[in-house]
C-alpha cells in the first residue's frame, strides 16, 4: 500500500542531497495464480509486490535506480549510491521541462487532474477453485482421447502506477485484467500431441474455458499423425495466434532508437510503400482492448496510437525522452517494472483484421500450409536482420482438406520481404499470452516462405 | 534478514493452516548492472534486492507466496491467506529450526569494494578490444553483472541453512559489418567468484573472440535447409543437449508424465558413447552452487551413462511424487519464485574421438562452432536451437560460412544419432528461462557428431 509519507522523505532526500528534476516511480503489483491439474488443485500463488524507481540528475549527469524494501535506512543507501555513480554512468541529464513534454496523447494537465485508481477485485478463490475443477471435468469429457488436462488455470493481476515529480505533480492510474488458461493432452494409438491456449477479460465470468478447450482440442486432434514435409518453398498461412507471436518479435525494428542504431531497414523510409496494402498495424498503450491499458508512460508522458503501418505504407517509430531528440513524444517510455529502467516498450499491438474468415481463406487456397505453432522464436528471430528460422507445426491443406499433419519442419524467411509477400489477412484474430508484449493479429497468407523438412 | 524466531512463527503458522511442508527462503542480494554498447551507457545501476519467499506443500500440491515486507503481521498474514485454500488438518508435525549452519564461502575482492570506475574501466577495456580487431567490427556491447547474494533456507523438517553466493559475468556481443550484413558474434566468460576472476581471465582475449566470431558471419551466404550430418564443437554447443534433453530429465517434467523420458529408467535412450551428467558441485562455476534453494548440497548427477537412462534431477516436490529423493538439483531465480528442479552445469562427458578426426569423417555436413539459444517441448521432446556460427563442412574440411540456420529436432532421436564424441570437453556460461525462473546455468560438451539432423534456413 502507498505510503505517500515514504515518497515525501525520498523526494525531500533527494531534494538535499542536490538531485533534480527528481521523480519516483511507484509500482503496487497485486498478482494470484490458481492452477487445476487433472482433478488437483496444484498450484496456487499469491503476491503484493512493491517498489519504487528514482530517477533525477546529479551534477548534470542523469542518474537511477530502485529501492525494493521501502524504509528509510535501505532508500538512503540507494540514493547515496545513485549519485557516487551518476558521472561515470556519464549519461548527461535532459533539458526538456518534464511539464512541457510534447506529446501525441491527451493534454497533460487533463491527465494530472485524473488520478484515475480502479479499486483491487477482491474474489473468493476457494469459489474459482471449485469452479476451475467444473470447467476441467467438462473439458476432459469433451473426447475420450483426451488424457490429461495439464492446466485449467486462472491468473489476476492488479497494478497500481503512480509518479511523484519534485514540483508536487502527481499522475496515478491502475489497471486489472483475469487471464484463463488451459493446456491439455490428447493421446491415440501411442501417439499424443498437446495443445496450449490462454483468454484475457476484465472479469473471470468472461472467459469462456469449455470453448478454449474445444479450440484446442480439435487443434490437437488433427496433429495427431504429423510426419515432417519435403524442404522446399510453400506458400504459408501463419494462424491468427501464430501471427500474433511472430509479429511480436519484430516490433524492436519501429523502435526510433534501434532506427538510429542502424537496426533497423525501415530507416529514412516514413511514409514510402515498404509492406502489402492489405496490412495495417497500429500500437496504443491506452488502447482498452489490451489486458495493460496506460493513458500515460513511466515519464510522465500521455499516450495514444500510432501506426506502423497504414495500408502498407510506413507511419510512425516510437520513442522516449531519451532517443526523442526533439521529436515529438509518443509515449512509449515505459520500465518493465521497478527494478528496470526507463526505455522505449512497445505495449498493445493490433494487427487489422481483413474480410475473410481463416476457414473461408483456406478453403480456396489450392495448396497451402497452414502453420498453427511456431516455437524458438526466442533464438531463432534476428530483428536486427529481419531473418528468422523457427520450428513449426501445422497441416498441409488443399481447398480446405487436411493433407498431412506437420511437424518437425522450419519455416524461414526474412520480415521485410515477408511483409511485402503478404496476399491476405483474415477476419478473425487472437492474441499473444504475454500481456506486456501484447499483440493482437489476424491469420496471414504468406505467398512464400522456406520450409526446411526432409 | 528476519530472525528465526520469526521464520518459527511463520513455519508454525503454515502447519496450522494445513501445510504438511513448509519452507521460507530469505534473499538479500547486491548487485550491479552495467549495460554499455560503445560510448553509451544504457542502464547502470546499483540496487539491493530483498525479499522472503514462503512455500507450503499438501500432500503433492504447493501455494507460495512473497514479499519484500518483513514486519511479522505481513508475513504471517500473507501465510495465512495463500494457505486458505488448503484443508486444516491436526495433528501434523514441524520441528523448529535451531541452530543455523551456514556455508559462507570467502571471496578475495569482494564486489561491493571494488569501485564503480574500476568495473567501467574493465568495460571499456573490452569495447576498445573488440572495436580494434578488425574495421568491419561497428558496435561493441556488453552487459556486466556482479552479485552478492546471501540466503537463508529453513523448512518445517528443521533445515537451517545460510549459503553466500557470489557471482559475475560479462556478456560481450560485437556487430561486424560487411556491405549491407550485419551479423554478431558473443562471449560470455562467468564464475562463482569474486572480482578476482577478472584478474585470472584476459577479457581482451573474450572481445576479440567476439569480434572474430560477428567478422567471419558478416557476409556469410545463407546456410541450405534440409536434413545432414551436423558436427558441434566444444563449449556451449552443450545447450543442444540441455535443450534435447535435459529440460526432459528434470521432475518437474518427469514426475506427472509429461517427459518423453517418464518411466524409462534403465532403457537405452541414447547411443552408447553419450554420457549425460548435471553437476552443481564443480567448485567456482557460473551454474554451480554449494547447496541448491531447498537447502540440500549440490552433486554430480548422472543421467545418462553410456546410452542408459541412470537418473533424473528431481527437487523435493516433485520427487515425493515419483517416490524418489531429491537429487540437489532445486533452483529459483529468486525468492519471487518457487523452486522446482532444474539444471546446474549440464555436459556430455569427454568420448575417445579427436576433433579433427570427426571434421575429417564427415563427408558433406554442417560445423557448428557456436549457437545461441533455444527451446524445448518435453512432452513431445521437440525442440530447436538458433546457430551463431557454423561453416559447410565439404569433403572432410570446413569450407564457407553460413548464417541463418537453425537446428531441429527430437531430444530421444537425437541422442541415438551422436556417433562421435571427443575428448575435448569444455563448459560454457549461459541463462536459461524456465518455470521458476532465469537461472545460471553452465553448459558444456567435447565436439560432436549428430549423423543427421534437420537444419532449417531461409535458403
Amino acid at each position: 500500500m502507498l505510503d505517500k509519507k515514504f515518497i515525501d522523505y525520498v523526494l525531500e532526500q533527494c531534494r538535499e542531497i542536490g538531485i533534480k528534476d527528481t521523480r519516483v516511480y511507484y509500482e503496487n503489483r497485486k498478482h494470484t495464480y490458481l492452477n487445476i491439474e487433472d482433478g488437483e488443485t496444484n498450484v496456487f500463488r499469491q503476491a503484493d509486490e512493491e517498489g519504487i524507481r528514482l530517477s533525477g540528475t546529479y551534477k548534470g549527469y542523469f542518474c537511477s535506480t530502485y529501492v525494493e524494501k521501502l524504509d528509510r535506512e535501505t532508500a538512503n543507501e540507494a540514493i547515496q549510491i545513485m549519485i557516487e555513480i551518476a558521472v561515470e554512468n556519464g549519461e548527461k541529464g535532459k533539458n526538456e521541462k518534464i511539464e512541457e513534454n510534447r506529446s501525441i496523447g491527451e493534454d497533460r494537465k487533463v491527465v494530472l487532474d485524473r488520478k484515475y485508481l480502479k479499486p483491487f477485485c477482491s474474489i473468493d478463490w476457494s469459489e474459482v477453485e471449485k469452479r476451475l475443477k467444473g470447467y476441467q471435468e467438462e473439458i476432459k469429457k469433451l473426447d475420450k482421447r483426451i488424457i490429461s488436462v495439464s492446466k485449467t488455470a486462472l491468473r489476476q493481476v492488479w497494478v497500481q502506477v503512480s509518479l511523484f515529480e519534485e514540483n508536487g505533480n502527481e499522475m496515478t492510474e491502475s489497471y486489472e485484467f483475469f487471464q484463463g488458461f488451459v493446456s491439455l493432452v490428447v493421446e491415440d494409438n501411442g501417439r499424443k500431441q498437446d495443445a496450449y491456449a490462454s483468454d484475457f477479460k476484465r472479469s473471470v465470468e468472461e472467459i469462456d474455458y469449455l470453448e478454449i478447450g474445444r479450440r484446442i482440442f480439435e487443434e490437437a486432434e488433427k496433429l495427431l499423425l504429423v510426419k515432417p514435409i519435403q524442404t522446399g518453398d510453400y506458400k504459408v498461412l501463419l494462424s491468427n495466434n501464430v501471427a500474433a507471436d511472430l509479429f511480436s518479435y519484430f516490433l524492436p525494428i519501429f523502435k526510433q532508437e534501434e532506427v538510429d542504431k542502424g537496426n533497423s531497414k525501415f530507416a529514412n523510409m516514413q511514409g514510402k510503400e515498404v509492406a502489402s496494402s492489405v496490412l495495417t498495424i497500429y500500437e496504443d498503450p491506452s488502447s482498452s482492448e489490451a489486458p495493460v491499458v496506460r493513458t500515460f508512460d513511466d515519464e510522465g508522458t500521455t499516450t495514444g496510437r500510432k501506426y506502423f503501418f497504414e495500408k502498407g505504407k510506413l507511419g510512425a517509430f516510437i520513442n522516449c525522452s531519451k532517443d526523442a531528440k526533439g521529436k515529438v513524444l509518443t509515449g512509449n517510455g515505459f520500465c518493465k517494472n521497478y527494478k528496470s529502467p526507463i526505455g522505449t516498450i512497445v505495449r498493445n499491438t493490433f494487427i487489422e483484421a481483413g474480410k475473410r474468415s481463416t476457414k473461408e481463406i483456406l478453403e480456396t487456397e489450392k495448396r497451402v500450409l497452414y502453420i498453427t505453432g511456431l516455437d524458438g522464436l526466442f533464438a531463432g528471430v534476428n530483428a536486427k536482420t529481419g531473418d528468422f528460422s523457427v520450428i513449426a507445426i501445422g497441416l498441409l491443406m488443399e481447398k480446405g482438406q487436411v493433407i498431412q499433419p506437420v511437424n518437425q519442419i522450419t519455416i524461414g524467411g526474412n520480415f521485410y520481404q515477408m511483409v511485402k509477400d503478404i496476399k491476405e489477412v483474415s477476419s478473425d484474430r487472437w492474441q499473444t499470452d504475454d500481456w506486456e508484449n501484447y499483440v493482437k493479429a489476424p491469420a496471414i497468407l504468406i505467398r512464400s516462405l522456406k520450409v526446411g523438412g526432409l | 534478514m528476519i530472525s528465526k524466531e520469526m521464520i518459527n512463527k511463520i513455519l508454525q503458522t503454515a502447519i496450522d493452516c494445513g501445510g504438511d511442508f513448509a519452507e521460507v527462503f530469505v534473499e538479500n542480494k547486491f548487485n550491479t548492472t552495467i549495460i554499455k554498447e560503445n560510448d553509451t551507457v544504457e542502464q547502470g545501476t546499483v540496487a539491493r534486492d530483498y525479499g522472503i519467499g514462503i512455500r507450503v506443500i499438501k500432500d503433492t500440491n504447493s501455494v507460495y507466496t512473497y514479499t519484500s515486507n518483513d514486519d511479522e503481521n505481513n508475513l504471517i498474514q500473507i501465510t495465512k491467506q495463500v494457505c486458505s485454500l488448503l484443508k486444516k488438518e491436526k495433528g501434523l508435525i514441524y520441528k523448529p529450526v535451531s541452530e543455523l549452519e551456514q556455508s559462507l564461502l570467502k571471496v578475495e575482492k569482494e564486489f561491493s569494494k571494488v569501485s564503480y570506475k574500476r568495473k567501467m574501466d574493465l568495460i571499456n577495456q573490452v569495447i576498445a578490444s573488440g572495436k580494434e580487431y578488425d574495421t568491419k567490427v561497428k558496435r561493441m556491447y556488453v552487459k556486466y553483472l556482479d552479485q552478492e547474494q546471501n540466503v537463508v533456507i529453513a523448512n518445517s523438517e528443521g533445515l537451517y541453512r545460510e549459503d553466500n553466493r557470489n557471482k559475475t559475468r560479462m556478456l560481450m556481443i560485437a556487430y561486424a559489418q560487411k556491405d549491407m550484413d550485419v551479423q554478431s558474434g558473443y562471449s560470455g566468460p562467468g564464475a562463482a567468484k569474486g572480482f578476482e576472476f577478472y584478474d585470472e581471465i584476459n577479457v581482451e582475449d573474450y572481445a576479440r573472440e567476439a569480434a572474430r566470431s560477428a567478422c567471419a558471419m558478416a557476409g556469410a551466404n545463407y546456410c541450405k535447409a534440409g536434413q545432414m550430418s551436423v558436427v558441434v564443437d566444444n563449449g556451449f554447443g552443450g545447450l543442444m543437449f540441455h535443450e534435447a534433453c535435459g529440460h526432459s530429465l528434470e521432475a518437474s517434467c518427469v514426475a506427472k508424465g509429461h517427459s518423453e523420458f517418464s518411466g524409462r529408467l534403465g532403457e537405452k535412450v541414447a547411443s552408447s558413447v553419450v554420457t549425460l551428467v548435471d553437476d552443481g558441485s564443480i567448485p567456482n562455476t557460473w551454474g554451480g552452487l554449494s547447496i541448491d534453494d531447498e537447502g540440500i548440497n549440490t552433486r554430480k548427477n548422472v543421467l545418462i551413462e553410456n546410452g542408459i537412462l541412470k537418473g533424473y534431477m528431481i527437487d523435493r516436490l516433485n520427487g515425493k511424487i515419483m517416490g524418489m529423493k531429491p537429487t540437489g538439483s532445486s533452483r529459483r531465480e529468486s525468492y519471487q519464485f518457487a523452486p522446482t528442479s532444474r539444471m546446474t552445469n549440464t555436459y556430455i562427458a569427454n568420448g575417445t574421438s579427436k576433433r579433427e578426426d570427426i571434421i575429417a569423417q564427415t563427408e558433406n555436413g554442417l560445423f557448428v562452432k557456436a549457437i545461441s539459444g533455444g527451446s524445448v517441448n518435453p512432452l513431445t521432446g521437440a525442440f530447436n536451437f538458433a546457430v551463431a556460427e557454423a561453416y559447410e563442412i565439404v569433403n572432410g574440411k570446413i569450407g564457407e560460412p553460413v548464417k541463418g540456420a537453425t537446428l531441429i529436432g527430437t531430444g530421444s532421436e537425437v541422442l541415438q544419432k551422436v556417433d562421435m564424441v571427443a575428448d575435448n570437453l569444455r563448459i560454457d556460461q549461459g541463462y536459461c528461462y524456465a518455470g521458476s525462473g532465469a537461472i545460471f546455468i553452465g553448459a558444456g560438451q567435447p565436439t560432436v557428431r549428430i549423423s543427421n539432423m534437420t537444419v532449417g534456413g531461409i535458403k
